[in-house]
């Protein structure tokens, strides 16, 4: 089923709607949930709140593309999660691993809190991520956006396990430079 | 900030680059191959004729003697016939590989795989991925199957010469003999999972 005939599903209050979406994005929502949480059973849990997520924001949105807005929304669900969990998770999973990784663009977490406007971040993620060219951009994206590991990065683009770790580095130094730029602290 | 303020801001990119990023697999696809969607090729592994009767289940067979750095292959006889020996599966210390021969029929009807018969395929089976001494293909197909994909390479249109997969923390790796039509060389893959 296209994307919009699921969404005009949504729209016209069909329950159908829950049933295609987890048909056609299931798996792709439950390996995002996945790669953050590291665990099956909470990453059911996310996906099936995905679909709640979903029903009672569509309408009024009118999604284009369904696939990413349905993987926003794992996302977030997931990452909320891993945030809550985390003081009793351990490990080293995807997530722990980026985290790990993005500190280097930080610098060091501020002890002070700074009011920080994640839209505006977000913009300038945007801009960043424009001037960057497609395959560095892919690969950071496929890192930090859906949480693969650097072995399943380079496995998928055919290229070699360094070659993903030195365009990562590269990307996360310009990516630093550029949010100084923009008036971040980092 | 903290660090997962930057990754909750990703969360809300523009769609484009998460379709991009999604599309992983569409840049590598060249012009030589068609793509197949996992249902015909699900449909193909059905309809596995006796043309090849290779079941290869790596890891499972007996294992050969072990070398460090090379794959010895193990034969063992079926039937009475001495000349037609079976391939089975071989180890060394982190890899399983298996080749397989063209099957021929014995004087007494059975089906038998010949030793000096031609050499199908050989199969790897790796913890890491395979990068390296990959060869160099000019066309790449991605086929999904199930839950999972097959990257498939050649040098001619619509033939395989080369295939890699990844299931259950697996990765395989085949080598056909002969470029060989990707939908024999899907039909193989199949039977191999």
């Amino acid at each position: 089923m296209e994307d919009f005939e699921i969404v005009e599903l949504y729209w016209n209050r069909n329950e159908d709607a829950i049933i295609q979406s987890e048909r056609k994005y299931g798996r792709y929502c439950k390996k995002i949930a996945n790669n953050i949480l590291f665990s099956n059973e909470d990453s059911e849990e996310c996906v099936n709140d995905t679909w709640i997520r979903a029903w009672s924001s569509i309408p009024p949105n009118r999604p284009d593309n369904l696939g990413a807005y349905l993987g926003k929304i794992t996302r977030n669900l997931a990452l909320n999660m891993y945030e809550k969990m985390n003081a009793r998770k351990r490990g080293k999973n995807q997530t722990r691993l980026a985290l790990d990784e993005l500190s280097e663009v930080l610098g060091h977490e501020s002890d002070v809190q700074q009011h920080l406007d994640l839209t505006a971040l977000t913009e300038s993620i945007n801009r960043f991520l424009r001037t960057i060219d497609s395959e560095n951009r892919k690969i950071f994206v496929r890192r930090y956006w859906y949480m693969a590991s650097v072995n399943e990065i380079a496995w998928d683009y055919r290229i070699t396990v360094g070659k993903v770790k030195m365009s990562l580095m590269r990307t996360r130094n310009s990516l630093r430079e550029f949010l100084k730029k923009e008036g971040f602290e980092v | 900030m903290k660090n997962t303020d930057l990754l909750k801001a990703m969360t809300d990119i523009d769609d484009e680059f998460i379709e991009e990023a999604a599309r992983k697999r569409t840049s590598l696809i060249p012009s030589g191959f068609s793509l197949r969607t996992a249902t015909s090729l699900a449909m193909a592994a059905i309809a596995i004729v006796a043309v090849i009767v290779v079941r290869p289940q790596l890891g499972m067979g007996r294992k050969g003697d072990r070398s460090d750095d090379k794959y010895v292959y193990e034969y063992h006889t079926e039937g009475e016939e001495k000349e037609y020996l079976v391939p089975s599966s071989v180890s060394n210390k982190a890899n399983d590989s298996l080749t397989a021969f063209e099957e021929r029929e014995g004087e007494d009807g059975k089906q038998y795989f010949a030793r000096d018969g031609t050499e199908l395929y050989t199969v790897i089976k790796t913890r890491e991925v395979q990068d390296w001494n990959l060869p160099v293909f000019v066309n790449q197909g991605v086929y999904d199957y199930r839950d999972y994909s097959v990257h498939v390479f050649g040098n001619e249109a619509d033939k395989a010469e080369f295939a890699q997969w990844e299931r259950n923390g697996y990765y395989y790796s085949i080598t056909f003999a002969e470029p060989f039509a990707v939908e024999e060389a899907l039909k193989i893959i199949a039977e191999i999972e």
